[in-house]
């Protein structure tokens, strides 16, 4: 009954940053639920389909050489891969750094019942993660292989029932290292950051390498036959699913319950001292140092940089763009002179005109990657009181924000574009777009993100985590620039041969450069009036 | 200093301060008393700028709050009852973003933080960030922040709830110096014993609605500010 209770009110505050039920908003409607879900299915569906199409190559060949065994134990690596990453540091918010820790545990309510509450909630994540790459998996395989109850019955039993659990003990643990070594270490927002972008460079090259390795797999999979072969669990994961083997079944799933056991007892006893634990780090003592009066702008420009700097799921959820944009300019450096030869053997030849406006573009798209203004106004949270009693206007906080996503964003483009140029040497005219176009670029998302989330604020979270990643304001003002991004693209498809590449770019510029004025005006008028109100 | 005139807010159909008239002269301890969701945080959060009304008139130092809210927020400070402040700033920079908000100088503020951050003996505490501070600390932060610009107005909500027994004495004596300069202060409190030694005038306001004020004497006569309150407040009940 307890963990029923402790489970709805996870899932309510779930919610309510989905749907926007708080104080600071007015419920959406249900077109806006409905128009969010349907953008949420899309994204899903999209990286869903993908793996589908992987796994469909896949799955031929392994069927055809009686490698089913190797097809499953590959499928459960990469959605545990995915689970786990996705989940991993959620794992640490929700379970040790939640606000109303403190509160559950003064109820009359066990700690373990607070702890599984949460947990279940993680499982919940974990799931859906699994659904993305299981699910097409399944698919390939029973299409391929020919359907069979037993084997569908066994290979949904470990894959949406055991791999999650199995997923959900190695994140819980994780995420319980990361906040013991979180609490030690002083700068605990570059630790985090340093990590996170760790775990996104193995990501990228995974996918970056990931045709050639699905393409050799498919060729020749008894490499990894004989690699996973000398791993008993996923040898009995891979026969369970394949040949309904009931035993290899059976054994999964008592070491699964084990692994559980195991990591619950563990996490159960230490729950309380590890939630309640104050930051062991080493008190700095205050030694009084002379300081510079900077004038209110300035002061609120600070304010905002040190919010950004101090949240590493802003950094990383708001700045990828950013983390991006010097990457790709050293990729196209280093690739320069393979990818001119690849654009013009036969069949990508049509392209060789148009890659300056392409490779511009993906710029724009770096660009629409970096949100930082989009999560800023919900990133206030209950602190807003104090911007709202200080002798300030909300035009002022308004532009400091845009000022810190400006600062944030623009001289890594603004290096792209200059690589850029220095690379291709377009003409002037086209010089000039590349230099302007993705600098509006990052002015729109800028913009945008302020409008969005003073239409969709979240100011009751309970972790910041939750305000950057759930937030409404952040997903619309991310593929709203991106839908924006698809004009050029449906110009090229439909008029390429008729409009020079460069009046499609000054186009795109005019247009960005229009929707900025537009935004300026309403944050300006009806924006400012929001922010009173919020 | 504080001319509250007509003040009506309302919450959708909730009257949450109703018609409410007040004056708080400079050199006033003014205390702001009643039950739970009476309206008083509506009112000092309206006073301070923060929430727009929909009637009335509210002037600081003749500065109207609808009209020039810029202005009328410089010569005030507003202290809530729960100080959630920036957790992702120390203590210092906190103070010296208050300090560039209101202006105020590079050496006057150091001498401000230095002097009152050693009498709520805080000053060990600044270069820590503000998430490991106790409420209590966070209380003495932003005590130190509301009088870092001497604000010729004060506003407080419950200010002596989480401070212990030294910083609320300290405060008692802040509020009156802070008078004694011509200043003025309008809190609220729950604590009836404190607002009977400490106010020079009192106002008790039930759902919205004024019910009395005026000076101590006029409010209490012979009797104990709680047996007044509780007497008020079943005789509006009736």
């Amino acid at each position: 009954m307890r963990l029923k209770a402790l489970f709805r009110v996870r899932l309510a505050s779930l919610k309510s940053s989905l749907t926007g039920a708080n104080r600071s908003t007015r419920k959406r409607s249900k077109a806006q639920i409905l128009g969010f879900a349907v953008l949420m299915l899309y994204t899903f569906g999209y990286f869903a389909f993908m793996l589908y199409t992987t796994f469909d190559t896949l799955a031929g060949p392994f069927s055809a050489m009686d490698l089913g065994t190797i097809y499953f134990a590959l499928a459960a690596l990469m959605a545990f891969a995915l689970m786990f990453v996705g989940s991993i540091f959620s794992a640490k918010a929700q379970l040790y750094e939640a606000t109303d820790n403190d509160l559950l545990l003064s109820m009359p309510v066990k700690p373990g019942e607070v702890l599984l509450s949460r947990m279940l909630l993680l499982l919940v994540m974990n799931l859906l993660f699994d659904l993305i790459v299981a699910g097409p998996a399944m698919l390939a395989w029973f299409q391929a292989a020919g359907f069979s109850l037993g084997s569908f019955l066994c290979s949904f039993a470990v894959l949406f029932v055991l791999l999650p659990l199995i997923s959900l003990a190695l994140s819980s643990v994780f995420g319980f290292l990361l906040h013991l070594i979180s609490a030690r270490v002083r700068n605990q927002s570059l630790m985090t950051v340093v990590l996170s972008l760790a775990f996104l460079a193995v990501y990228f090259v995974a996918i970056s390498r990931m045709n050639i390795w699905i393409t050799n797999l498919a060729a020749d999979p008894t490499p990894l036959a004989h690699a996973i072969g000398g791993v008993a669990p996923l040898v009995w994961l891979g026969r369970a699913c394949v040949g309904g083997d009931l035993l290899a079944l059976g054994a999964l799933a008592l070491l699964t319950a084990a692994l559980l056991l195991l990591i619950w007892v563990a996490l159960e006893r230490s729950f309380v001292k590890t939630a309640t634990a104050k930051n062991s780090v080493a008190k700095v003592k205050y030694v009084e140092k002379a300081v510079d009066a900077v004038s209110p702008d300035r002061a609120l420009l600070r304010r905002e940089l040190k919010h950004f700097a101090a949240c590493p799921s802003y950094i990383l959820n708001s700045a990828l763009g950013v983390i991006m944009a010097p990457i790709a300019a050293v990729y196209l450096i280093i690739k320069r002179s393979s990818l001119l030869p690849l654009m013009q053997e036969p069949g990508f030849g049509f392209l060789l005109p148009l890659l300056p406006l392409l490779l511009l573009l993906g710029l724009c798209f770096m660009a629409s990657m970096c949100t930082v203004t989009a999560p800023s106004i919900s990133l206030e949270g209950k602190s807003l009181w104090l911007l709202q009693s200080l002798p300030v206007t909300p035009r002022q906080v308004l532009r400091a924000k845009l000022r810190m996503h400006l600062l944030i964003a623009l001289p890594p483009m603004l290096i792209c574009s200059v690589i850029f140029i220095a690379l291709l040497r377009p003409s002037l005219p086209f010089a000039v777009c590349v230099l302007l176009l993705p600098a509006a670029c990052v002015l729109f998302t800028g913009l945008l993100g302020l409008f969005e989330n003073l239409r969709h604020p979240n100011l009751d979270w309970i972790n910041e985590t939750q305000a950057v990643k759930t937030g409404m304001a952040v997903a619309v003002t991310m593929f709203a620039t991106m839908g924006l991004l698809m004009l050029p693209i449906l110009v090229i498809i439909f008029f390429g041969d008729m409009i020079p590449p460069v009046a499609i770019a000054a186009g795109l510029l005019v247009l960005v450069l229009l929707l900025c004025l537009l935004l300026w005006r309403w944050l300006v008028t009806r924006g400012e009036e929001r922010f009173r109100a919020l | 200093m504080l001319q509250i005139t007509h003040l009506t807010k309302t919450y959708g159909d909730k009257k949450a301060v109703d018609d409410l008239t007040l004056h708080i002269a400079p050199g006033e301890i003014y205390g702001f008393i009643g039950h739970n969701g009476a309206g008083k945080t509506t009112t000092l959060k309206s006073c301070a700028g923060i929430l727009p009304f929909d009637a009335g008139e509210i002037r600081i130092n003749g500065i109207d709050v609808s009209a020039n809210p810029l202005e009328a927020k410089r010569v005030l400070a507003y202290l809530p009852d729960n100080p959630d402040l920036y957790n992702f700033l120390s203590g210092i920079q906190y103070l010296n973003f208050i300090a560039d908000i209101f202006g105020v100088e590079k050496s006057v503020r150091a001498e401000r933080i230095r002097r009152l951050a050693d009498s709520f003996e805080l000053t060990a505490d600044l270069a820590q960030p503000i998430s490991a501070y106790s409420h209590g600390m966070k209380q003495k932060l932003a005590m130190i922040s509301g009088w870092l610009h001497e604000p010729k107005l004060i506003l407080m909500d419950e200010p002596f709830v989480g401070l212990d027994p030294k910083a609320a004495h300290l405060l008692k004596e802040m509020m009156h110096e802070h008078c004694d300069r011509g200043g003025a202060i309008f809190f609220s409190t729950h604590v009836l014993e404190v607002a009977e030694k400490l106010c020079d005038k009192v106002a008790i306001i039930k759902e919205g609605r004024l019910i009395t004020s005026g000076t101590m004497e006029e409010v209490k006569g012979d009797a104990s500010l709680e047996d007044v309150f509780l007497e008020l407040e079943e005789s509006h009940e009736a």
